[in-house]
């Protein structure tokens, strides 16, 4: 088995230059968004079948009058618990030795499960294709031994790449030197959804990022659902049905009629 | 920069200031954030608007448009009053001690000697004392008021933090929190870098602006050492090595100032006479300009012709050649054609829709450059008939650097090598084949003319082979060479002023010392110094110096003032300065001897000039910009720089009509004029039009919510634009007023893929007081609605 | 705004699926527990849940990005993928109901009929009427199931999502059995009986529904909010709640405690059946577009 490769993205020290953002497209042969004016810096305004990363844009006053201008770049968790692979009704998304998550553009159909039940929005569909499309970590870049794309490209030593173990050792060592620093430090990644490939070094609580705090996979709650339909089944076949049109007389040839008034 | 992108890791502050590094100059922090996880570095970010530089920074000190020499002026106060400059280096290696002319004053706004009438100032004032030898007259004891330490005491007094403040809109606070950590780096094993660009230049003050940094970093004695120095990120990928090889008018190659056509200067005896200084590096200058003119004429350059220094075109002291100069002649039709080699003024020049008039008045327009610009395309311009416009407009295809090879210097004053990468799109050209074959068809076309003026041309010294041009050939050049065996010099002490050797460019000289070592070249990526010199990768002019003045980040004595902050050292056994660098000094000059002590070798003295003379003056004093929302200058009479030439005294903008003020700027995402940007799919999508950012209380003020479409109005003209409404921009507290601020991206023009207003159609037509750069950061707008 | 990635095919879907289903198994649960009285209840079951399931099954590939490459899903089976789980349902269901329509359909039929080897066969409509009942129950609930497993915000308020589809489905599914005998004047006694069996799911499906929206606000308040006082609340308040369960619920208990007076009028239970439906849209309607707000 293939070591267990994964993305260290410091959050403190990415500067929103965007660089990686244009580095995914141009290396996985995107095409451009046609965008309008957002209001913001943020754009495309969501992840696409075409944009597989993007830098998320949030500012703040905080409570001392400061202002905060926080940079997130966002994709595919590649999460242990992968809510894509568990959804997908073709076998498209799949798990690699590496630890990735990628999706067969042969085998995907294009029902988009996987897009709704992603708790990061990190996949999408694309009309071009008719399927769903995400990152995959630079598949063809890994194989020839060279970083991800954007990793390579971040100006700002914001992205650190290597065996997963290493970089969430990093990203220890990250916390620690932001503690040290007097600011505050969270890593995410570590243990959401069994552990993600890509992990974050947060100088704010990841909700303040737009991080879902406690993500579910989403096999989280079919098997207490189903225990639910039958329940609802068990409920219902009884009440309405048996209390209602229950009628121990035999014979198919029996006027209904009666039955009806009877029980009326 | 005076030190190197690498180095700021070394920094333990970086005093951002006038930039935006984040932004426009990316990987200046990868460096700065290894400074923040090594050595728990800070960052102070000194701007009008919070960006994603000030997100990173742990400071963010606003300050409006304009007013830096206010915000760096209390700082002065503050650490001359409180006496926390850097002693030792102060009083040794700079003019702090040294006692200037008691003719010398400064009242009201106003030094000694100004004359309203030209404008200028005369400088017999601002001379140092000398004793019977020429020395300077010094007081190391710093009691006498001419000392300039005093003068600059006295001078900054009213600098104090609540007039500061007032100035500046900065909080009284933050500003606060800015001296002391300011102050603290006059620590002998702190340093403090200054990184800066076109937030400090960009004003009609811009050089003072940056003369008060240059003075910052004496005082704290932080010029000359790793981690420190005054940092100009510049610009365009080039600019640098553009600025050395003097694509500017005042300059020739090497810094070597551009001959006016002054009787004093019309003979080459003469020029030489006005040009050098008896002391200081720069007494080698005739050396310098003889090779440079044998570069340019060759064989027909003699020792009886002068070095044929009559072919050398002199500067009409009538004429104002910057660009905005040039533009003023263009409307008023005394110019008949123009070249833009990858340039588009209709986007980027101050007050853009004068100047896109101005190029209806051109008989013939050149343009070489990648795409269709504005510029090439002002004829077709929205509301223009282009029936009505005679100009005839050629387009060169020049091909993108990628497609060609030579040479890139960068802000470190490293000149990279680098190769071809792809082969030319279509039939585009590089640039400098395209001027090879310019310079070989004028050549051919005045060979035969017998007609004086044309002889520069005629005798043009010009063999880089037809067609495609000879590089290896324009590299020896620079580098310069024996003109009588062709052997290279191998560094600039070599040059002679006899006529002997050739060199285009003499601060270039030694990049390429023997055959086959161009040492630009060079791709050793190891470096054995804890300081990061990397002294084997390509070349840092001059003489491969990678931090200069660098006697300054040793002691008295030759020894480095901190450990971790060593560069280079006396090395008292074998009698030579060592180290980590090339020493920027005498390689054997005894620290204890004569000299010793001085490290600022290309000044006469030695001494770093607390106290220098400029257009405007020895100290940095605070004017207003020429659009000013306020209508007395707290600090003195005088709004306006004295200095600076008016050119449309009726296009001012006051804050009756335009109350607010607004800065224009670059995002990451989009390359200056925008068309190497705004082509391009990708980048077109992350910023797709063009804005305006504005404060949340000003929108609230003038109903205007985010995403809008507004109006934007200056003296100059108005734009249409969509509002961009953020908590990073705040008001203004100025002189008890409150006062909005706003800005605007220039990147956007008609042409490409996508589109916007010009920004520059705001912009004044004025600069400068030394170098002309237009004031494109500090102007007055009013905003509404649209519709 | 996000683009909803399932467009409102597959509001469609989830309904017509679901309507579909519970016409046939309330049809077979309505005959099985009163002995076989109310064949008709089942074959009309029958004859209404076949083509509403194909036309769901015909949706469902039709919003699929790659419809050509359907057979994917058949050659898959995932059993954590409840879109996988229900495709496997929803086909197992398409031919067993298909079969016990053709036993009906047989009947009906001429005698020359090709239909003629599915005459008389009660074995094979019973097993699969049985079958039938089981695989329309799963597949009922699959669709709550299957959103509340894709939406990353109804994930966190299970086990009720299902419950609430089952539930919804087999008021529409009664519903659309009135609407199909409404026009019979002699089956007004079943409608009266299908009436008051709805109304007593409706009181179900409040409750189930009081109880989910008390899980989303703790959950989700967001998207609470967006649902009971938001974008959303219009079609929830008059569509879901008033249309699809207050005023049918109303007007069947008012047409049971008024006696045959009213009920005998054909209007009355269709009016209501017309509102369960499409309440019963809106509600799937409301939910997947709410649900795929992200979070
Ligand atoms: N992505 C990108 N990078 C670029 C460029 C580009 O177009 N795009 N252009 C390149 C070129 S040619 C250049 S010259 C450099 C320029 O680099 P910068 O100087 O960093 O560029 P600007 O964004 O023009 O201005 C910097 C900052 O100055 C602030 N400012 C405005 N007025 C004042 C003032 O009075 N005082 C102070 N302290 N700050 C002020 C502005 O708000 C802005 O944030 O960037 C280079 N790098
Ligand atoms: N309002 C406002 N205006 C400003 C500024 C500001 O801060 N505010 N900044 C000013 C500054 S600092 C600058 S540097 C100027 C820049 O202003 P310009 O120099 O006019 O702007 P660029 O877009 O960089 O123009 C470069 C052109 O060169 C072309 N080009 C690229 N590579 C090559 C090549 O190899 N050869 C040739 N021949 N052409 C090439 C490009 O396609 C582009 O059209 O703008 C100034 N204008
Ligand atoms: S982030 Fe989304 S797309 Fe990526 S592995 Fe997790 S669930 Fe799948
Ligand atoms: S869209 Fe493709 S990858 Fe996603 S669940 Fe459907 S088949 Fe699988
Ligand atoms: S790893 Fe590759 S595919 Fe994924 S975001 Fe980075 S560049 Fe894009
Ligand atoms: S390239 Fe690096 S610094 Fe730039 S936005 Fe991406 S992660 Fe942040
Ligand atoms: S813009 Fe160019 S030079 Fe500047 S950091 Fe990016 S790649 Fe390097
Ligand atoms: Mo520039």
């Amino acid at each position: 088995m293939a070591d267990r490769m994964g993305m260290l993205i410091d959050a403190s020290k990415c500067m929103g230059c965007r660089g990686c953002q244009v580095a995914c497209k141009q290396w996985n042969d995107l095409p451009a968004t046609k965008t309008a004016f957002s209001g913001s810096y943020e754009n495309p305004p969501q992840i696409e079948g075409n944009t597989w990363t993007k830098v998320k844009f949030s500012e703040d006053r905080q409570s001392d009058g400061t202002v905060s201008f926080r940079f997130l770049k966002v994709q595919c968790m590649h999460c242990t618990e992968a809510s894509c692979i568990s959804v997908c009704a073709s076998g498209a998304a799949t798990r690699m030795d590496n630890g990735y998550v990628i999706i067969d553009q042969n085998k995907c159909i294009g029902c988009r499960n996987c897009v709704l039940a992603c708790p990061y929005q990190a996949v999408a569909f694309d009309p071009a294709t008719g399927t769903s499309r995400k990152c995959w970590s630079c598949q063809n870049r890994l194989e020839n031994n060279l970083q991800p794309a954007c990793v390579k490209t971040c100006p700002s030593g914001a992205l650190g790449f290597g065996k997963r173990e290493d970089m969430l050792a990093l990203a220890k060592k990250r916390a620690q030197e932001l503690k040290t620093a007097g600011k505050d430090a969270y890593i995410y990644g570590e243990k959401e959804l069994g552990g993600t490939n890509i992990m974050y070094v947060l100088d704010a609580p990841p909700k303040v990022y737009g991080l879902p705090e406690n993500p579910k996979p989403a096999t989280a709650g079919v098997s207490t659902n189903w225990m639910g339909v039958l329940v609802g089944a068990g409920i219902m076949a009884f009440a309405p049905f048996k209390i209602l049109f229950s009628d121990k007389s035999t014979g198919v040839n029996k006027t209904p009629e009666a039955g009806v008034n009877k029980n009326a | 920069m005076t030190n190197h992108w690498i180095d700021l890791k070394n920094t333990d502050l970086a005093l951002i200031i006038g930039a935006n590094p984040a932004e426009n100059h990316p990987m200046s922090f990868k460096w700065l954030m290894k400074a923040k996880e090594d050595r728990g570095a800070k960052i102070i970010h000194v701007d009008p608007r919070f960006t994603r530089t000030s997100a990173k920074a742990d400071i963010y000190a606003k300050l409006r448009s304009g007013t830096d020499i206010a915000f760096i002026g209390g700082i002065f106060n503050y650490v001359l009053q409180n006496e926390l400059y850097h002693r030792e280096y102060v009083l040794n290696y700079t003019n702090a001690p040294v006692l200037v002319d008691t003719g010398y004053k400064f009242e009201d706004g106003l030094f000694s000697g100004y004359d309203p009438k030209k404008r200028a100032y005369s400088t017999d004032t601002w001379k140092f004392q000398t004793d019977a030898e020429g020395n300077f007259i010094k007081d190391m004891g710093l009691s006498s008021p001419q000392c300039v330490l005093n003068l600059m005491k006295k001078h900054y007094e009213r600098y104090d933090i609540d007039t500061v403040c007032r100035v500046t809109g900065t909080p009284k606070e933050v500003y606060k929190e800015v001296l002391k950590n300011v102050a603290a780096m006059s620590a002998k094993e702190k340093t403090m870098t200054i990184m800066y660009a076109m937030g400090t230049t960009q004003h009609t003050v811009g050089s003072q602006n940056v003369r008060s940094y240059a003075m910052l970093q004496l005082l704290l004695g932080n010029t000359g050492r790793p981690g420190g120095g005054v940092n100009a990120m510049r610009g365009e990928s080039n600019v640098q090595g553009s600025t050395d090889m003097a694509l500017l008018f005042h300059i020739l190659p090497g810094y070597l100032g551009t001959p006016p056509a002054k009787p004093e200067h019309a003979t080459l005896q003469g020029y030489l006479d006005k040009e050098t200084p008896k002391s200081g590096y720069w007494s080698n200058k005739p050396k310098f300009m003889v090779s440079l003119l044998k570069a340019h004429w060759g064989p027909a350059a003699t020792k009886d012709n002068e070095f044929a220094y009559h072919y050398q075109p002199k500067l009409n002291a009538a004429k104002n050649y910057s660009h905005i100069g040039l533009f003023e002649d263009m409307s008023k039709g005394n110019l008949k054609g123009l070249f833009v080699f990858g340039q588009n003024p209709v986007v980027g020049g101050p007050s853009a829709n004068l100047e896109a008039k101005a190029l209806e008045n051109l008989d013939w327009l050149v343009g070489a450059d990648l795409w269709e610009t504005e510029t090439l395309a002002f004829w077709k311009r929205p509301g223009t008939d282009p029936k009505s416009i005679k100009t005839e407009v050629f387009l060169l295809p020049a091909c993108a650097s990628y497609e060609k090879e030579g040479t890139v210097s960068n802000s470190g004053r490293w000149i990279q090598y680098r190769w071809k990468g792809v082969e030319p799109a279509g039939k585009s050209r590089a640039d400098l084949d395209i001027i090879n074959d310019l310079g070989n068809t004028l050549k051919k076309l005045y060979s035969s003319s017998t007609r004086p003026e044309d002889a520069p041309i005629r005798d043009l010294f010009w063999e880089y082979g037809r067609g495609s041009c000879d590089i290896d050939k324009v590299a020896r050049e620079i580098n310069g060479y024996d003109v009588n065996t062709g052997k290279l010099v191998t560094l600039f002490a070599k040059l002679a002023d006899d006529g002997s050797t050739c060199s285009g460019n003499w601060i270039m000289c030694g990049m390429y010392p023997e055959e086959g070592k161009n040492l630009t070249q060079r791709r050793d990526n190891k470096d054995t110094s804890k300081i990061g010199t990397y002294l084997n990768w390509s070349y840092s002019w001059p003489a491969n110096r990678r931090i200069i003045y660098n006697r300054c980040s040793a002691d008295l004595d030759g020894r480095p003032w901190a450990k971790d902050k060593a560069v280079i050292w006396w090395d008292s056994v074998a009698g030579k300065w060592a180290g980590e660098d090339v020493p920027d000094f005498g390689g054997t000059v005894d620290p204890a001897g004569p000299g010793g002590r001085n490290p600022f070798i290309m000044i006469a003295g030695g001494l770093g000039g607390l106290f220098a003379p400029m257009k405007e003056g020895p100290l940095p004093e605070h004017y207003e910009p020429w659009d000013t929302p306020l209508t007395v200058n707290p600090f003195s009479g005088l709004l306006l720089n004295p200095v600076v030439k008016v050119w449309r005294p009726e296009e001012k903008g006051t804050p009756d009509k335009f109350p607010i003020v607004a800065t224009t700027y670059r995002l990451s995402e989009h390359w200056q004029a925008g068309a190497m940007t705004r082509n391009v799919p990708w980048l077109a999508e992350l910023f797709p039009d063009m804005f305006v950012e504005m404060g949340e209380d000003l929108a609230k003020e003038k109903g205007i919510k985010n995403g809008d479409r507004v109006v934007v109005r200056s003296a100059r003209g108005e734009i249409k634009c969509f509002a961009m409404v953020t908590k990073r921009f705040e008001v203004f507290n100025v002189d008890g007023r409150t006062v909005h601020h706003v800005g605007l991206p220039w990147h956007y023009g008609f042409q490409g893929i996508t589109t916007g207003d010009i920004a520059n159609k705001l912009t004044p037509h004025i600069g400068d007081g030394n170098t002309m750069i237009p004031e494109y950061k500090a102007f007055l707008v009013d905003v509404r609605r649209a519709g | 705004m996000h683009e909803a990635d399932w467009s409102i095919i597959i509001a469609f879907y989830l309904f017509v699926a679901g309507m579909g289903v519970a016409a046939f198994y309330t049809g077979v649960l309505a005959n099985l527990f009163s002995n076989d009285k109310y064949p008709r209840l089942a074959k009309y079951g029958s004859y209404i849940g076949v083509p509403l399931i194909l036309l769901g099954v015909l949706m469902l590939v039709f919003d699929l990005g790659r419809p050509e490459a359907f057979w994917r899903f058949l050659f898959h089976l995932n059993p954590s993928s409840t879109m996988s789980v229900g495709v496997w349902l929803l086909t197992a269901f398409s031919i067993i109901s298909v079969l016990n329509a053709l036993t009906w359909l047989a009947e009906d039929a001429g005698e020359s009929s090709v239909l003629a080897m599915f005459k008389d066969k009660p074995g094979l409509r019973r097993a699969t009427g049985l079958t039938g009942l089981a695989f329309g129950i799963l597949t009922a609930g699959y669709t709550g199931v299957l959103l509340s497993s894709t939406s990353t915000v109804f994930r966190s308020i299970t086990p009720l999502m299902g419950m609430l589809f089952l539930v919804s489905a087999t008021s529409t599914g009664i519903a659309v059995l009135m609407l199909a005998l409404a026009w019979r004047k002699e089956d007004h006694h079943i409608i009266q009986k299908l009436a008051k069996a709805d109304a007593v799911v409706i009181v179900f499906e409040v409750i189930i529904f009081v109880l989910f929206l008390i899980n989303l606000n703790t959950a989700t308040p967001e998207v609470a909010a967006a649902i009971l006082s938001g974008s959303y609340s219009l079609l929830f308040w008059v569509g879901v709640i008033a249309c699809g369960l207050i005023i049918p619920l109303v007007v069947e208990l008012y047409s049971m405690s008024s006696g045959k007076g009213l009920s005998s009028s054909a209007a009355v239970p269709a009016i209501a059946s017309v509102l369960i439906l499409i309440g019963g849209f809106l509600l799937r309607y409301v939910l997947l577009f709410a649900g795929q707000s992200p979070l």
